[in-house]
């Protein structure tokens, strides 16, 4: 008899066997995003706290998330640097990046340690798909979730002409790191 | 091996039945139930993050043209700079001999200052975007600037006024030697502001 409420409790129930844990509306509380340049003589790093973003993750797990940032909030220490990059970057124009992000996290109902995410990035007036960007859980719950992971970014996909120094342009490729905590809002909200 | 025990009656294997159908079904929503992405606008961003100013990046486009060639003429001003000092120190010691040529050093000199004029209105004239304020090795060589653009003014006039003495054959006093510290204050001054430019140190 016990086995048969169970049964018939599932029954009512069957979400309870998927992404209970998961599924509601996400905001990034805070977040560190950075990119690095590297040049023939030195590197440098801009980082920006000034990021936003929203998502929601679905029934059945898959999960679909906004992050935007300013361009012109990133810092490398150095304003005229930074006037630069935005310059090159076409940041008055197209003054947003933002990252469209598609993940499955499946119906286990825990995050998995390392998440495999489709990141859309729209930077400088142009588009580019990341399928495969493994995103990091350093912590999660079913209310919080830190993540880290690198875009992989590169000046050519973005029609982005390197700034160079003394003849020697930048490097191609800039990785941005991706630095992010996750809250689940409450379900009233 | 059967996953039934022996005995176990119809009414169970109905359940179980209806049990997976549900789960089945459940998870078939689920696929259905695809999340929408929200729109930047839903995000907070202010109204003015989120606009586009073709205007600023123009003023952006000409700044970063006007300090390119800022940072070309300043490293082709280098070259006479240094020259002219080298050429300095052979025309002091052979002025201590006697003889009173100097107009290569002071042509020269004078090419350099035209050149560092050339160079500096670059970076005067370039538009500042609002909310501009140098940090970092920008920051150290726009003080150096403080040092070395009074010296560029001061050190051909003190220049000029040994070529007189020494055209005159008169006594040059202590003005040679304050020519010199001049001219080496300027020459270390330019060349440490170029070098945190470049390095970005």
């Amino acid at each position: 008899m016990r086995s048969l409420w169970g049964m018939l409790f599932f029954l009512c129930f069957p979400g309870l066997l998927s992404a209970m844990d998961l599924k509601g509306n996400w905001t990034l509380e805070k977040s560190e995003i950075s990119y690095l340049v590297t040049h023939p003589l030195h590197q440098a790093v801009g980082k920006s706290t000034a990021a936003k973003g929203k998502g929601s993750v679905s029934y059945g797990g898959v999960g679909r998330f906004l992050v935007a940032v300013p361009v012109k909030s990133f810092d490398s220490g150095d304003a005229n640097r930074d006037f630069h990059m935005l310059e090159i970057t076409r940041g008055g124009t197209y003054p947003m990046v933002v990252v469209n992000v598609k993940i499955d996290v499946g119906k286990v109902g825990v995050l998995p340690a390392v998440l495999n995410a489709e990141a859309t990035v729209d930077f400088a007036g142009k588009e580019k798909t990341y399928p495969h960007l493994p995103l990091k859980l350093l912590e999660g719950g079913p209310r919080e979730a830190h993540l880290t992971g690198t875009l992989p970014i590169s000046l050519k996909d973005f029609d982005i002409q390197p700034p160079s120094l003394l003849a020697m342009p930048i490097e191609d490729e800039v990785p941005v790191s991706l630095d992010m905590v996750w809250l689940r809002q409450a379900d009233n909200k | 091996m059967s996953i039934f025990k022996p005995g176990s009656s119809a009414k169970s294997v109905v359940l179980w039945t209806f049990f997976f159908l549900g789960g089945f079904l459940s998870g078939a929503r689920a696929d259905q139930g695809q999340p929408v992405a929200p729109a930047l606008g839903d995000l907070g961003f202010s109204a003015s993050d989120l606009q586009s100013d073709p205007e600023f990046q123009k003023q952006l486009d000409i700044r970063s043209d006007m300090l390119h060639v800022h940072q070309v003429l300043g490293l082709v001003t280098a070259v006479p700079l240094v020259t002219t000092y080298v050429l300095g120190l052979t025309t002091s010691s052979s002025v201590e001999q006697g003889s009173t040529d100097t107009n290569l050093h002071a042509a020269l000199g004078l090419t350099t200052t035209g050149l560092y004029l050339t160079t500096a209105s670059f970076a005067i004239f370039a538009p500042k975007p609002e909310g501009l304020k140098p940090s970092g090795s920008t920051q150290i060589h726009e003080t150096l600037v403080w040092i070395h653009a009074p010296l560029m003014i001061l050190t051909p006039l003190l220049g000029d006024m040994v070529n007189d003495r020494v055209q005159n054959h008169q006594p040059l006093g202590d003005l040679g030697t304050i020519h010199a510290i001049a001219a080496t204050t300027l020459v270390t001054s330019y060349l440490a502001a170029l070098v945190m430019e470049t390095l970005n140190l």
